[in-house]
């Protein structure tokens, strides 16, 4: 089989046919180019497949739960806490922003579930306080790069079950760099809050106060730790996890704050299935492509390309990462992981390099592309809920993108920061 | 010219979209079901000691539907992602020659799975899953008349494309090279 169906899918890909299709017509047309259309069969078998799989429920689940506990009103309740703890800074609402962003990864898996959430709180708030409009919008858009860093993750689940990677291990593994990045983007506000003498709006909070808005979040808070310690303890494996996420977020969400009714539930449910839907349909689409690019033997003709570049393994990982930095920047991080994962991860893996360490490179780095233009999806959230121009945006986001970027190789360079919390819990 | 044009639209705007609807909302019922049954079998793993076998059988099954159901609805409402960034920069007459090839492919492809799947369905005629007395012809069947659904959309599109070019009205609202259409019939 000719890797014809390369080039048809990269100039699909171009001309905006969506990738899911794009995926399929792509094979479909090189397979009559070259007289195999016996091939359509296994085609359809591998993308049908590549749906029929237990651990993708996690996907729809863990959805799930982040829009039950959006619309409950958990949102606020963790702004709130946030804004109780680091209010009072200078620059306190962009650290609250921040922190909030942090605080809701534990519960979402989503980047865009959290510029979106996080946003529409915080931005008009910072306004108000005399912050710019593209630099609350930037702060937002930059944060929310940790929704699906730290654990539960939605692109993990996918990374997972298409590469064979614990995906326990991998939520374990994103902690750290999740950190590392809430914690450089805290450091570089506190920078620019000197430098441009962003206000303080708020006074600081008693450790009564603290306690009060402690008790409001704690459900939510407690989210992340009910789901880590039940697949730790071997009482669920990550996709029964996801099920247990959304069953706690609808026992606090329509029993205990009782913030949502059965219509809105409906809502949820609908719109969970069309955005998992959307991306499942991928994952199957992205399965025939793993195995085209495996029988043509087009990944071993790159990963031999590769290798006779340089030798030096620091600098395939480097060039990797400037490979999916730009990647980043036209596609959304799910695709890109489902397109290049069986591409680069085998290379990687036979040179050396633990395979969930390579899957946490990809996933950090194509999940900070969702926040460079010009396809940056998380960019265009923000817009949204700010009501900015992206391109505004754009320019008070360097800074805090030059954070991420300086995580992304701190990770790469030092496998540590990503392998030591999974080898702590024994996950790998 | 036109009026055969305009008749089929509407024709396949009101299967379709009825179609897409209700994809959706039995997609959202079968994740009440997969959410049931994962959470029945940890409680009865971890209660009762009993593993349901049956449990993921059921929910496997209930996610392929799930998923396929709702593709109709992400193909006509222009949810599936795409990069857009070169499309828009085209001219409006090229922009909707290109979107209307793109989408004739959508449909080349779907018919030609279509054909495929004869062979899947009728192999599943003759195995029943591991766990439940399920035919697996059931859980196949899903497959044809989704590829059938997104056809009739790929036309509905295709239609709706040509028909922009033959007047030259470019207004259709585009997601990248596929037209947007909301739930209407028209």
């Amino acid at each position: 089989m000719s890797v014809a169906f390369f080039w048809f899918f990269i100039l699909l890909l171009v001309l905006g046919t969506p990738v899911v299709f794009a995926l399929l017509i792509g094979p479909g047309l090189s397979l009559v180019l070259d007289g195999e259309t016996r091939y359509f069969a296994a085609l359809l078998a591998r993308f049908y497949n590549g749906i029929d799989s237990f651990p993708l429920l996690a996907v729809p689940f863990f959805i799930l739960a982040g829009e039950l506990m959006n619309s409950g009103g958990i949102t606020a309740a963790i702004v709130r806490f946030a804004q109780s703890l680091v209010g009072h800074l200078r620059g306190g609402l962009a650290q609250v922003n921040i922190l909030s962003s942090m605080l809701f990864a534990g519960i979402s898996g989503s980047a865009v579930a959290d510029a979106s959430a996080i946003g529409k709180m915080m931005v008009p708030s910072m306004v108000r306080a005399g912050y710019t409009r593209p630099f609350a919008a930037a702060v937002t858009a930059a944060a929310a790069v940790i929704g699906p860093i730290i654990p539960p993750s939605g692109i993990m689940v996918l990374y997972g079950f298409v590469m064979n990677v614990s995906i326990g291990a991998l939520f374990a593994a994103g902690i750290i760099p999740g950190v590392l990045i809430g914690l450089g983007l805290m450091a570089t506000t506190r920078l620019l809050a000197t430098r441009y003498k962003l206000p303080v709006s708020l006074k600081k909070a008693t450790w009564q106060e603290r306690g009060q808005s402690l008790r409001g979040a704690y459900l939510a808070l407690l989210m992340p730790i009910v789901l880590l310690g039940g697949m730790l303890s071997g009482l669920f494996t990550a996709t029964e996890a996801a099920a247990v996420a959304v069953a706690y977020a609808l026992i606090v969400t329509r029993f205990v704050l009782r913030s949502i009714d059965s219509i809105e539930l409906r809502r949820i449910f609908v719109a969970t299935v069309q955005q998992s839907g959307v991306i499942l349909l991928l994952v199957g689409a992205a399965v025939t492509l793993g195995w085209l690019v495996t029988v043509s033997g087009m990944a071993s003709a790159i990963a031999q390309r590769m290798v006779s570049l340089t030798d030096n393994v620091y600098l395939l990982l480097l060039l990797v990462n400037l490979l999916l930095f730009l990647v980043g920047m036209f596609l959304d991080a799910g695709p890109a992981i489902l397109i290049l994962g069986p591409i680069l991860a085998p290379i990687f893996t036979s040179i050396g390099v633990h395979p969930v360490h390579f899957a946490l490179i990809m996933c950090v780095n194509l999940t900070v592309g969702l926040a460079t233009p010009p396809m940056g999806l998380v960019l265009f959230v923000a817009s949204s809920v700010s009501g900015e121009r992206v391109e505004n945006i754009v320019k008070a986001i360097l800074p805090f993108l030059a954070v991420e970027f300086l995580v992304i190789m701190l990770i790469t360079y030092f496998p540590v920061l990503t392998l030591a919390v999974p080898r702590l819990l024994g996950l790998i | 010219m036109l009026r055969p044009i305009d008749k089929a639209i509407h024709w396949l705007a009101t299967i379709n979209a009825p179609i897409a609807r209700w994809g959706r909302s039995f997609a959202a019922v079968l994740l009440a079901i997969m959410l049931a049954v994962a959470l029945a079998q940890i409680l009865s793993r971890a209660i009762f000691n009993f593993t349901l076998d049956w449990g993921e059988d059921i929910a496997r099954m209930s996610l392929v539907w799930s998923v396929l159901l709702t593709a109709p609805i992400g193909y006509r409402s222009g949810s599936h992602v795409a990069i857009s960034a070169f499309a828009e920069a085209l001219p409006p007459r090229l922009l909707y020659w290109t979107a209307l090839l793109v989408n004739l492919l959508v449909g080349w492809i779907c018919v030609m799975l279509l054909i495929e799947s004869r062979a899947l369905v009728m192999r599943g005629l003759s195995i029943t899953a591991a766990t439940v007395p399920i035919q697996m012809v059931w859980v196949y069947a899903i497959v044809p008349v989704v590829l059938t659904a997104l056809i009739l959309v790929a036309l509905e599109m295709s239609l709706r494309l040509a028909r922009a070019l033959l007047t030259r009205q470019f207004d259709l609202m585009l997601s990248g090279v596929v037209p947007i259409i909301h739930g209407s019939a028209d």
